[in-house]
């Protein structure tokens, strides 16, 4: 037994003394895993209890993977913990202070932040009912995405802004602050952030934000002191950003916002359409709309809001003005879409309606939610006054008043042609063949169903409530699913798709787009491969119930490390095995050495260190390989299907692995992939067919999968690259490990590696594993518990 | 589509165990299904006439846990309200045991995989623990305090919050 192993031996000891004494207590000798899941059940503050029991108990309250720090726990209470905390993987932090006394943040934020840093936590969020606090001089989130801090009052000079800001906060996206007192001057520089909230930072002066990626930024009541009318003084550098929402004082002399190209979606307070003309108030907003100049409205929501009269308006008022609204002629020539809310229907709100029709010239879509009391009858009659206004025919839009779950639905044609669905638009309707389901019996299609809401087509109603579209059919949250029907003779796509999520010129557009790319890239990919070049019957499986071939197992409590190799340490990695096989004679065997093994070389070796196992204990190195370029002929670059092998080196006891050296074990790792040739793959390919369950477990090997050529980083939406690939919790086991791409190129691999607990902790105590890969700049998921 | 032919692994076939201490068992292959550990070695063809050595789990927690399989495999799937309320009945009288069948149980159903076994006993312990006091759960765990007074005082101090959220009314916090 190594050194270092002593807290392990000293736990085997207890545990096998413990279990020699009669049983006496059994309990505490049960595996941390199971009193962790006991714990768990117990509760934060019931578990905590617990350490005083023993010292077997002490800590282990600590291991718990959630915290949540209930109103009573003071920041030593919460330093104690993580601090104690021996494995890190707090996924969750929650904590709730109250005001009792000087709250000593600083105690834990600190210890918190070195926790967070190799940790897996990506949430914080404080509610400190106004403690006070002081933002600390120093400490680094770096995996920390999103920062929610509530009620809170800083006191000092405030350096909340530099906290926040990219150097401390390198992985910042979102940053929400409600409720702060004592703010006056904040300041934020990030690279990272995507969306910054500010509610309420009474006694806010100055505001600056340097958000190069910013896409959201809401400030609602922060300036807006009452009493002072402070002159609001902020300086708004964002050119990503696509929401910005300013509930707030704005002057345009002191309110700077720099260029943003991207923005659509601008909020403001509300404006006052009853009472002074020349309110201040009506001023700031108007003269925020113009500094954005928003020539162009595609898109328009009204709220009428109804406030009781204080006091008799002066007899020139705005809401003495006759109420057809003839007096104002606007041209709202791009605006297609309406919504408005809880109208009910008063002459002066249907005047108002239809001369919305007249000003739009080309309105396409009007949705009326109505007030809660009316009736389906008279809002009916109510959008067919509306419509009967309509200037011109030609653009009579489409009036639907809809619960926002259900827009009209409207089938108007629908024809089945070879077992495909073909839906069509009717005249003036929007197309919404959406919602089909078929059944095919026997390789024909026999029966099909049709289902619509709303069947005329062009206009439907409906009070708040009604749905329109059946939930059944839609069922969960999907906006899209599909089912593909391979029949006999064809193919039979059928689609549910909700309308509310496009109309159907865009459906068959997405329909057409998906299509295209099938026939390009499919095309060469539909002769599935066989040995025998296609002439076998495609392989049975012998269940009637293949719900018998699905193995839900519980992953082992895992933990998860994501490593980064650059090109340049491999490359130092491949020549070191390079040189020991030199050493050793192996000319053909050091000239052969790729990253790859050299890699699996590194993680074989220390994972197999790691695992402390017995001197001849055999052990093997897995990985998986591809067949396609290895076949004769190889199979084409678009051929979908599997075509994948495990290949494995030959067992050797775990003591010679590690003495045999970094050379060795990566000349093994090559030739277990070099034994890999088309006539290997045939042979096992023309093995009889089995099915068995898929093995998660060999506890002295290793396995690896998933590949750093796979281009993970080119796949691109159009959001831009990637800041991260992983690939989830499903298929995780002791010892498996997935390469993937590192996100700079060049040849750097990403390892996402999985261990048991102590595993993870020994390897992370060896250096020479540190010596070639560094952990990687984001940690996500924890999927040791589902 | 022409129907797929059962294989034998679908038969009623009944699979026998046999615990740390020698003791043959029997249950119905559906009900060896719900081991983890049971279902991989059937799946390969382990699950021979001698029987399944189970070589950490002794006769007596094995017997509880063939009754629990057993009962649990017969009524899988498309329960009724009925059904469902008759199982639940079944396992709060099953979970009735001592300690030392809880513990029993606790490593058994893990080691072999038993899921609703293992949260069943898991919770029942959490239940038992829940709302005592330190000395009441000692007393019923066998838990020997190793702590100095001063070392219980330190604790008592460092967790106290959590103390003073439940309360539970304990002569030492």
């Amino acid at each position: 037994m190594e050194p270092g192993d002593g807290e392990l031996a000293a736990k085997r000891e207890k545990l096998s003394a413990a279990a020699g004494t009669g049983g006496e207590d059994r309990l505490s000798a049960l595996p941390d895993d199971i009193l962790i899941q006991i714990l768990l059940r117990l509760g934060t503050a019931c578990a905590a209890q617990t350490s005083i029991l023993s010292r077997r108990w002490r800590l282990l309250w600590c291991l718990l993977p959630e915290f949540d720090f209930g109103p009573k726990a003071d920041g030593y209470n919460i330093r104690a913990a993580l601090a104690a905390h021996e494995v890190p993987s707090v996924r969750h932090l929650l904590v709730f202070a109250t005001a009792t006394g000087p709250c000593p943040i600083a105690e834990w934020l600190p210890v918190a932040a070195r926790r967070l840093c190799g940790d897996l936590a990506t949430s914080l969020s404080l509610n400190l009912g106004f403690l006070a606090l002081a933002v600390p001089p120093s400490g680094v989130f770096a995996w920390l995405t999103d920062l929610s801090l509530h009620s809170v009052r800083f006191h000092g000079p405030c350096e909340l802004g530099d906290a926040v800001s990219s150097p401390r906060f390198p992985s910042l996206k979102k940053l929400t602050i409600r409720n702060a007192q004592g703010l006056s001057n904040f300041i934020i520089n990030s690279k990272s952030l995507l969306q910054i909230d500010l509610m309420s930072l009474n006694g806010l002066q100055q505001l600056s934000v340097v958000a190069p990626a910013l896409e959201v930024l809401n400030v609602l009541f922060c300036f807006a002191d009452a009493s002072s009318r402070r002159q609001p003084v902020a300086s708004i550098s964002a050119p990503k950003l696509e929401i910005l929402q300013w509930c707030d004082a704005f002057d345009p002399n002191s309110v700077q916002f720099g260029k943003m190209e991207n923005l659509q979606w601008l909020g403001t307070y509300y404006f006052l359409v009853y009472g002074q003309e020349d309110s201040p108030h009506n001023h700031e907003r108007l003269r925020l709309l113009q500094h954005f100049q928003f020539n162009a409205i595609p898109s328009l929501t009204l709220m009428l809001a109804y406030l009781p009269a204080e006091a008799e308006c002066e007899s020139d008022c705005f809401c003495d003005l006759p109420p057809n609204w003839t007096t104002d002629q606007l041209g709202l020539n791009f605006l297609h879409e309406v919504e408005i809310t809880n109208l009910r229907g008063t002459e002066h709100e249907m005047a108002f309606v239809k001369r919305i029709f007249s000003w739009a010239a080309v309105l396409k879509e009007m949705t009326i939610n109505f007030y809660y009391s009316i009736t389906e009858s008279t809002a009916r009659e109510l959008c067919k006054n509306a419509k009967g206004g309509t200037a011109a025919d030609a653009h009579r839009p489409q009036c639907a008043s809809a619960f926002p779950r259900a827009t009209s639905q409207g089938l108007n044609q629908s024809s089945f042609t070879n077992g495909t669905v073909v839906g069509a638009a009717g005249i003036g309707g929007t197309v919404t063949a959406v919602t089909v389901g078929a059944t095919a019996i026997g390789g024909t299609v026999s029966a099909g169903t049709v289902r619509t809401a709303g069947i005329d087509g062009n206009v439907t109603f409906g009070t708040p409530g009604t749905t329109g579209i059946s939930s059944d059919v839609i069922g969960g949250t999907a906006g899209i699913a599909g089912t593909v029907t391979d029949l006999d003779d064809g193919v039979f796509p059928g689609f549910v798709y909700y309308h509310a999520l496009s109309d159907g010129t865009a459906f068959w557009e997405f329909l057409n787009a998906w299509a295209e790319i099938a026939r390009a890239r499919l095309a060469l990919a539909r002769r599935r491969w066989s040995p025998d070049g296609g002439a076998a019957a495609p392989v049975v499986l012998p269940y009637v119930d293949l719900a018998r071939l699905i193995a839900r197992t519980t992953p082992p409590l895992l933990r998860e490390r994501m490593l980064h190799s650059s090109a340049e340490s491999l490359a130092a990695l491949k020549e070191r095995a390079r040189q020991e096989l030199l050493a050793a004679g192996d000319a053909a065997g050091a000239a052969a050495v790729t990253g790859f093994q050299a890699l699996s070389s590194l993680l074989w070796r220390c994972v197999t260190r790691a695992r402390r196992l017995a001197p001849d204990q055999e052990v093997v190195f897995r990985a998986s390989v591809n067949n396609r370029g290895r076949l004769r002929p190889p199979l084409p670059a678009e051929y979908f299907g599997n075509s994948i092998l495990a290949t494995s080196t030959e067992a050797v006891p775990a003591s010679e692995l590690l003495a045999r050296g970094h050379g060795w074990a990566a000349a093994a790792v090559g030739r277990a992939v070099a034994v890999h040739t088309d006539e290997v793959i045939r042979a096992r390919a023309a093995e009889t067919p089995s099915v068995s369950a898929f093995r998660l477990f060999d506890a002295s090997g290793m396995f690896v999968s998933s590949s750093p050529r796979f281009d993970m980083y080119g796949c691109d939406f159009g959001w831009g690259k990637a800041v991260a690939a992983r690939s989830g919790k499903a298929n995780k086991y002791d010892g498996k490990v997935s390469l993937f791409p590192g996100r700079e190129g060049g040849g750097s691999i990403d390892a996402e590696v999985e261990l048991t607990p102590e595993h993870m902790a020994a390897l992370e105590q060896d250096d020479e594993f540190w010596s070639a890969v560094k952990p990687d700049h984001l940690l996500l998921v924890n999927n040791n518990f589902p | 589509m022409a129907a797929a032919t059962d294989d034998a692994g679908d038969s009623n076939e009944m699979i026998r165990v046999v615990s740390s201490d020698g003791e043959h068992f029997e249950m119905p292959e559906a009900a060896a299904n719900l081991s983890l550990v049971l279902r991989h070695m059937i799946e390969d063809d382990c699950a021979d006439a001698a029987g399944i050595p189970l070589a950490v789990v002794a006769a007596k927690p094995l017997a509880k846990i063939v009754d629990y399989c057993t009962k649990h495999a017969a009524k899988s799937s498309g329960l009724t309200i009925e059904e469902a309320e008759e199982l639940k009945r079944f396992d709060a009288e099953f979970i009735e045991v001592d300690t030392d069948m809880l513990y029993d149980l606790l490593v058994a159903a893990d080691f072999m995989g038993v899921e609703g076994l293992s949260k069943l006993a898991v919770q029942r312990t959490a239940d038992l623990i829940k709302g005592k006091t330190p000395e009441q759960n000692r007393e019923t765990f066998g838990i020997v305090n190793d702590f100095t007074p001063e070392e219980e005082e330190e604790i008592c101090k460092e967790n106290e919050w959590a103390f003073q959220i439940t309360k539970p009314p304990s002569r030492l916090c």
